[in-house]
């Protein structure tokens, strides 16, 4: 029998969600406790769990896996003891960095601190060399001093290497020169050069991220060691082992443990690939990703099927220039705390309560009101399994909280204030949202909010309504959705050549070549993991900007051959679009070519596919009611509401708010004034239409039934 | 009428997310690199009467600026004579409130049911707007007739019409006309967005309910400060700051003094004994005096406030007329920022002997490198390569300073040596750290850099505005003082020393350029040296 068992992991900071399909195409979900300490051990704890349901490890057939190792390395900064290698003279450019504080609160920072730097000023190398801005050597490599310099680094227990020389990437000799003499010097000490890892022009950020890279390769490289010997060691023959990269594709462990910064958006590229492929199958094209869990919410807006990729990030302060998901974090989640200051002004976030003591109602000692604390008070949140498992809900001490810590000062009665809490919150993420919208031009009033993770399902409606969307969807298992996301990634390669040029002066051949090269290049590693040219595709972009101009836009080509008008056309229509504005008399400049090359495994199940109950709507549990309080026209109202079980809604029935929709791992709050449809997937759908209230309670009646 | 807290903060929450789409709505459409990149620009939500009702802080100085122009433009045009369709211009640093000519406002009316009742506004720097040299800052200007156009108030759009006579004004005038007009199109743009929340807001909530929450919220920001004032220690404590000199009169340091007194909830800095207005570009105007306070206090507090009018109404200056700080039009002012990070040292200092704010060192200023080049005939390339550069930060009580990094109100970053080489004919010959030239201390001062730029071509020419190169960054608390900067032409042959302010030096193939920024100065009394003091 053929092995066709898929396997996900999704490391999260308290809970691995797994989820695998078993030789059947029947998808399964679960979850483990994280392990941060060695956080191999629940990923092969899953794993031992998968195969003790009788699944036999050489039925696996692909296993990816998303992972925090890396990014939780450099945030904790407990990487590797690294050197660096770089042109003589040039030792300011990693100190100085941007030579700027970032934008917002630091500017009022009278004491303002950088991340501390990653390499010890005893670990620079400078070495005598250095290349031009067209790629010509201005000075050769001296290999005897180089040699002499990186001698004074035996003895100092250097575990990494980092080399970023200037204009490498139009000219790598230097640096590969330099890598052979330390692996000379240093044997058996991984070495990473700019010029291999990201090709891109500007010094500071290809060294950032080069340092990144080498810091955290000994790291990644014991952690994917663990996990490929435990794969093997329990009869694991398939070679398709997979991590997914901060740019929404998946690499092999070999290629990832070589290439450590590419993940360090990895756990959030799986929840916004999710979001991608729920929706494509939906067949709407215009999303918002909506993850909000305890801490935070992650969002990415994107409009069309593909994702949005940024070419350079920050993570704490951190420069990196490798291609990413567009993804924002904002400080919202189900702990997010609300509190009433010495002045009586209320405040809501950005601090957090946490895990522990987490919200008051989870009685673990909390006392500072909490979004969920809210939404427990309001009838929103009752004792779902899952919770119940670990603890139970005090809904007294969350009201008492709210009434001593916010009502009481503010003279408001409980409801009122936890309703207060919650709109403010609301409204805080709403404006983070259409802020994003705006920065791309988008207009949201045809998207759909996909919203997941343990909290998203409770405020999407309200959200939805303050900033006029089309409708919420919420997928099938809301919970594990990054997981799910890791199951339909794609392997991708990326290739870059970066290569200044005038549009209008540029050689046509050049032009040709330099795409063709990186087309080879990609097909030679799709073809080394062992897929065949019927499952690899290529995707070719040209980098171009205005003369002048500090930042490129990346326009994808069809063709190898150069059609100057047309890529001109086409960068121009891109501009407009982004920046809603385009400078057709001024002259363009290619900077770099790029080419992803994409290896599709094989599949036959999709995981957001979720079979939905076909029974008849007699036989489905009725379900339960719950006093819930929500505003209308500004007053609070008790509703007697709905409480349904999610595998009880019957598919294409249209149900009216106010309800609340329960399953294992979230709850979904409908507002009044909303209805709700369960699509062929098994996607819930909220929309915002206003019915009178006589036709609504006729509705409910006729749902309920 | 007033609200409840809970309509209060959503409505305030509603209005920093309008400032803030703005923002990101200018990002976006702005068409220049200063803009886009540099991040040069500014937003706000004000009321009729010009107070700020919101504003998205990006440079520090943009807060005082906005409520000037505003009353600039209903002083100009008079209420009747605005209408719902209308925007304006304003950059004139004696009639609206810009720091200087180049920043340059627009300001849109907002009518609410035919009444004016907001006004939305946003600020930009620009690449040119004329004047004798190419981005109209001339070190050596002595008016501000040297410094580019002025637009005191000037109706732009007229019943959503532009006018085409201003533009045609402006195109006629700078030496980068489709950018100028490319920036203040998109500062239109973001005025309309913010226009339309604020419209959507009062629809939603009721007109009465925004104001009253504008109303109560501006008041509490200032109760809070005030109250945070309340709890410091009262006094009285002065300091002083010397600029190198004013670009003209070169060699005669010019001092900014300032007097902090706080009584009670009252926070008072008096500047009257700063010196006489500058002949050259160093003056600024009260407003940026203002602004520069309100930065100090915000640093002061460590605690975030609402940014609205409230935290202007918190304390009250003092300028003397015909001072540096109050020159008399037409008093040139274009190379404010050495004066303005002058202006924050002494107050911080002030504050700090009161023990009201974190002990820090002076850092070193910003200033500018300005290469013009010469291009063949036909080639449209920019040919002006405008570069900024910070020098060490200081340090403070547990704390080094930082190798390179702005301070106080500047925050430009650096431009990378490949997209330097790749555009214009200049060879970087180092960028290296001037190892352990912080100011000494228990905590050093952060280190400066060297740059060294080989000319690749000739009739090349260089503009220098920079600041520090006589009167180095100041240590605090026995910490020693940083090291000034300096600049000079073929250092390794022929050296002859520049000075802190040159306009146009010709230079061919070959000539070396060095640039040594100052470094931080340091905080606290060196360990190896109290120890051996002691012993003594």
């Amino acid at each position: 029998m053929s092995a066709r068992v898929q396997v996900s992991v999704d490391t999260g900071g308290t809970f691995s969600d797994f989820t695998y399909f078993d030789r059947d195409g029947v998808l399964h979900s679960f979850k483990v406790p994280s392990t941060p300490k060695s956080p191999e051990t629940a990923v092969i704890a899953g794993l031992d769990r998968v195969i003790a349901t009788g699944i036999g490890p050489s039925e696996i057939d692909i296993f990816i896996h998303g992972t925090t190792v890396g990014t939780n390395a450099l945030l904790q900064e407990k990487g590797a003891r690294t050197a660096l290698v770089i042109t003589e003279g040039f030792d300011a450019v990693y100190e100085v960095q941007e030579q700027a504080r970032p934008y917002g609160a630091e500017i009022f920072n009278i004491r303002y601190q950088r991340p501390k730097l990653l390499v010890d000023r005893a670990q620079v190398i400078e070495v005598p060399e250095r290349i031009g801005s067209r790629g010509e050597v201005v000075r050769d490599l001296d290999l005897d001093v180089t040699r002499a310099r990186l001698q004074s680094l035996v003895g100092q227990d250097i575990q990494a290497v980092a080399v970023c020389l200037l204009f490498s990437f139009l000219n790598p000799a230097h640096e590969r020169h330099v890598k052979a003499l330390v692996e000379e010097v240093l044997p058996g000490v991984p070495v990473t050069i700019s010029s291999a890892l990201c090709p891109f022009i500007r010094e500071y950020y290809r060294m950032s991220t080069t340092i990144i890279n080498a810091y955290l390769r000994p790291v990644m490289d014991r952690y994917l060691s663990e996990l490929d010997r435990a794969m093997s060691s329990r009869g694991m023959t398939s070679k398709k082992r997979y991590v997914m990269q901060s740019n929404g594709g998946v690499a092999s462990l070999t290629a990832t443990a070589e290439r450590p910064v590419a993940t360090l958006m990895s756990g959030l590229a799986g929840g916004v690939m999710a979001s991608l492929k729920i929706l494509n199958q939906a067949g709407i094209s215009s999303g918002i990703s909506f993850d909000m869990g305890g801490t935070s919410c992650d969002v990415a807006v994107n409009e069309g099927v593909m994702a949005e990729i940024r070419d350079r990030f920050e993570i704490e302060g951190r420069h990196v220039c490798l291609p990413s998901v567009q993804v924002e974090t904002l400080s919202a989640g189900g702990g997010t705390m609300a509190w009433v200051d010495e002045h009586g002004l209320l405040h809501v976030g950005p601090q957090s309560a946490g895990a522990m003591p987490g919200p008051v109602a989870y009685g673990q000692g909390g006392e500072t009101p909490t979004i969920t604390d809210c939404n427990v008070v309001l009838g929103y949140l009752g004792d779902r399994p899952e919770v119940k498992a670990h603890l139970s809900l005090q809904p007294e001490l969350a009201r008492k909280a709210i009434q001593d810590k916010i009502a009481a000062p503010l003279n408001l009665d409980v409801n009122e204030a936890a309703l207060g809490i919650l709109k403010i919150i609301d409204i805080k993420m709403s404006e983070a949202i259409r802020a994003l919208a705006t920065s791309k031009g988008l207009d949201l009033r045809d998207f759909t909010l996909v919203s997941f993770g343990g909290a998203g399902p409770l405020h999407s409606s309200r959200i939805m309504r303050e900033l006029g969307l089309k409708q919420v969807l919420i997928p099938a298992r809301p919970g594990v959705t990054s997981a799910l996301g890791l199951l339909h990634a794609d392997v991708k390669h990326e290739f870059i050549q970066t290569k200044p040029a005038g549009l209008s002066s540029l050689s046509a051949d050049d032009y040709t070549q330099a795409l063709a090269e990186l087309v080879k290049q990609a097909e030679t590693y799709l073809l080394a993991d062992g897929f065949s040219p019927e499952e690899m595709s290529t995707i070719m972009q040209v980098d171009l900007r205005y003369q002048g101009q500090g930042y490129e836009l990346s326009v994808e080509v069809e063709s190898q051959l150069l059609d100057r008008e047309a890529l001109r056309a086409a960068f121009d229509a891109m501009h407009e679009r982004k920046f809603g504005h385009a400078a057709i008399s001024q002259p363009v400049e290619v900077m770099a070519y790029r080419v992803t090359g994409v290896g599709h495994p094989s599949r036959t199940t999709s995981a957001f596919d979720t079979s939905v109950r076909s029974d008849a709507a007699e036989t489905r549990g009725a379900p339960t009611h719950r006093t819930a309080v929500f505003e209308v026209s500004g007053k609070w109202k008790n509703f007697e509401t709905p409480i349904y079980q999610r595998h009880d809604l019957v598919p294409g029935q249209t149900y009216l708010g106010p309800m609340v929709i329960e399953q294992a791992d979230t709850t979904t709050l409908v507002v009044p004034e909303q209805t709700v449809v369960m699509d062929p997937y098994g996607n819930i759908l909220i929309r915002d239409e206003r019915v009178d209230v006589e036709e609504n309670k006729n509705d409910r009646d006729r749902a309920t039934v | 009428m007033s609200v409840d807290s809970i309509s209060e903060e959503v409505l305030n929450a509603s209005l920093a997310g309008v400032v803030k789409q703005m923002q990101e709505a200018l990002f976006r459409t702005g068409f220049s690199t200063i803009i886009r990149e540099s991040h040069d620009a500014s937003c706000a939500v004000l009321l009729a009467d010009g107070r700020v009702a919101a504003q998205h802080i990006v440079l520090p100085l943009h807060l005082g600026v906005f409520p000037v122009s505003v009353a600039a433009v209903i002083a100009a045009y008079g209420l009747d004579d605005i209408g719902p369709d209308d925007a304006f211009l304003v950059n004139h640093p004696y009639i609206g409130g810009s720091p200087h000519a180049p920043d340059m406002c627009v300001i849109k009316p907002v009518f609410v049911n035919g009444a004016l009742l907001f006004f939305t506004a946003s600020i930009a720097h620009k690449s040119d707007i004329g004047g004798p040299v190419p981005g109209s800052c001339s070190g050596k200007a002595t008016d501000i007739f040297s410094e580019g156009m002025h637009f005191p108030p000037v109706r732009f759009v007229r019943d959503g019409v532009v006018s085409k006579e201003v533009e045609t004004i402006i195109r006629a005038n700078s030496r980068t006309p489709d950018l100028v007009m490319g920036d203040i199109r998109g500062q239109l743009g973001c005025c309309h967005v913010g226009a339309r929340r604020v419209i959507d807001l009062c629809q939603k909530y009721g007109l009465e309910t925004l104001n009253a929450a504008v109303e109560q919220r501006i008041a509490a920001t200032e109760l809070v400060i005030r109250r945070t004032l309340g709890e410091w220690a009262d006094g009285e404590a002065s300091a002083e700051r010397f600029l190198d000199d004013d670009g003209i009169r070169v060699g005669q340091p010019i001092r900014i003094a300032v007097t902090v007194k706080k009584l009670g909830e009252e926070l008072h800095f008096d500047f009257s004994a700063s010196d006489d207005q500058a002949v050259g570009p160093a003056n600024i105007r009260p407003s940026l005096v203002k602004a520069a306070c309100a930065y100090v206090i915000l640093a002061a507090m460590d605690r975030e406030v609402s940014v609205n009018q409230g935290i202007l109404n918190a304390f009250a200056i003092t300028t003397r007329p015909g001072s540096i700080l109050e020159p008399r039009i037409p008093a040139p002012m274009n190379t404010y920022n050495a004066t303005v990070h002058a202006v924050i040292n002494a107050s911080l200092d002030a504050l700090g002997q009161l023990g009201q704010a974190a002990q820090r060192a002076d850092g070193s200023d910003s200033r500018s490198l300005i290469f013009g080049f010469s291009r063949p005939e036909g080639d449209v390339g920019s040919a002006i390569s405008y570069e900024i550069f910070a020098g060490g930060s200081g340090a403070s009580a547990g704390f080094d300073g930082l190798t390179g990094c702005h301070v106080n109100q500047t925050n430009g970053r650096i431009t990378p040596i490949e997209i330097l080489e790749t555009e214009y004919p200049l060879r970087i010959r180092q960028f290296s750290v001037l190892h352990d030239s912080g100011g000494e201390g228990e905590h050093r001062g952060g280190d400066a850099f060297r740059r060294d730029y080989e000319i690749l071509m000739d009739q090349t020419r260089l503009s220098i505005r920079s600041s520090r190169h006589a009167i180095a960054p100041r240590g605090v608390a026995g910490g020693g003082d940083g090291r000034p900067g300096a600049a000079c032409l073929n250092p390794d042959h022929d050296a002859k020393s520049l000075s802190a302010r040159e306009v146009n030096i010709p230079l061919g193939a070959g000539d070396v350029v060095r640039l040594d920024t100052p470094s931080g100065g340091g905080c606290g009394v060196k360990i190896s040296s109290r120890r051996r003091s002691c012993a003594a």
